[in-house]
């Protein structure tokens, strides 16, 4: 059986386990993949198909019992230990996609792309039979580690190019960590790998904008409630732009609501505009919400209310 | 009629301005996300292939 059936094969027989195939066109592989085999083989000239696991940690090329050889290969991979934790989300911006990656370093050494090459990857694969198998991968674009000590926590955030001619729901959406460990003469290791989750945007503080109607005799002005939408991972700190505003808590985790309020004696007569900024402690993401406020004699009416 | 244009327009205020705290109400779907498929290795079999 030729190379591209049998990876089909192996993809039916591995479905429930954590083991995702992709094919790449060697002509037009996207991002650097195709080096990471390159490094791994070391030498100039090779035949196809080029087969990796693990970024290169084992390759294969030309003509092998390839359902023995490869099935062997995903096995001895699938008994290895990992040494990253990752926690992976992806988003659409028009037709790219958007990556945020939070990775634990589980290893002994601190990952440096100075030193190592350590990088975060992201592939988009889609269940389509362009080439000879039955997936294609579409895009891959990878991200620096600068410096990540062991058992320490980074995060990056990715995006591809704009994808063309792709079926949005048969899309794959994948993450990775890998990098030249100590020893090697050049093949990169994978240290995990993981499926990232979709997710509506990165950072998002919700409602976008409030109003806030205030009459000088108000003994207290009811706070509006903030809820957030984001990775689980994500940590915020809200900055008032403006003295007549304030935020309790100040700081907090994604799954926070804090309470915007408006502090009266800091209003002037009229309309006044402010906002509220979010960052998230990485730095990577800001919102904002909108706040319209009226200071003012008001003249309430209170109407009966039907419920049923 | 008079009286029925203000109420009118008191109606329209209180649906414009309503309060605050209804205002975030509407985003009850905060989080839900969870964490993705990291305890588990994953193994990423890449093949290079030419066709056509």
């Amino acid at each position: 059986m030729a190379a591209g059936p049998v990876v089909d094969q192996l993809a039916q027989e591995y479905a429930g386990q954590p083991v995702v195939f992709i094919e790449y066109d060697i002509d037009n592989a996207p991002g650097s993949r195709i080096g990471r085999w390159w490094n791994a083989f070391g030498g100039s000239s090779a035949t196809l198909p080029l087969v990796m696991v693990d970024s290169g940690n084992q390759i294969s090329n030309g003509p092998v019992n390839y359902y023995s050889v490869y099935k062997a290969m995903v096995d001895t991979a699938l008994a290895r230990p990992a040494k990253a934790e990752i926690q992976a989300h992806w988003w659409r911006t028009g037709n790219k996609i958007g990556f945020y990656v939070q990775v634990k370093n589980l290893s002994s050494v601190t990952l440096s792309n100075w030193t190592n090459s350590a990088s975060v990857h992201a592939i988009v694969y889609e269940d389509a039979q362009v080439g000879v198998t039955d997936r294609f991968g579409r895009a891959a674009v990878e991200a620096d580690i600068i410096n990540l000590a062991p058992n320490a926590t980074a995060t990056y955030t990715l995006e591809t190019n704009e994808l063309s001619d792709v079926n949005w729901d048969k899309l794959h959406f994948i993450v990775l960590v890998d990098y030249i460990p100590p020893g090697s003469v050049g093949a990169f290791d994978l240290l995990q790998a993981a499926v990232a989750l979709p997710i509506a945007s990165p950072f998002t503080a919700l409602p976008g904008s409030l109003t806030f109607m205030v009459d000088p005799t108000d003994e207290s002005i009811p706070p509006a409630t903030v809820n957030f939408q984001g990775p689980s991972f994500v940590n915020w700190t809200a900055t008032p732009g403006t003295a007549w505003l304030t935020i309790t808590p100040a700081s907090g985790s994604i799954t926070a609501q804090p309470s915007i309020s408006v502090i009266k004696n800091n209003l002037s007569p009229g309309w006044q505009q402010g906002n509220i900024t979010f960052t998230t402690s990485d730095g990577l993401f800001t919102d904002q919400i909108s706040i319209n406020t009226y200071f003012g004699p008001l003249q309430r009416s209170y109407l009966p209310m039907v419920g049923r | 009629m008079r009286r029925f244009t203000e109420i009118s327009i008191l109606l329209s205020l209180l649906l414009t301005f309503s309060s605050p705290s209804n205002a975030s109400s509407q985003t009850a779907d905060f989080a839900k996300d969870t964490a993705s498929l990291t305890q588990n290795r994953l193994v990423v079999f890449e093949a290079f292939m030419r066709y056509g």
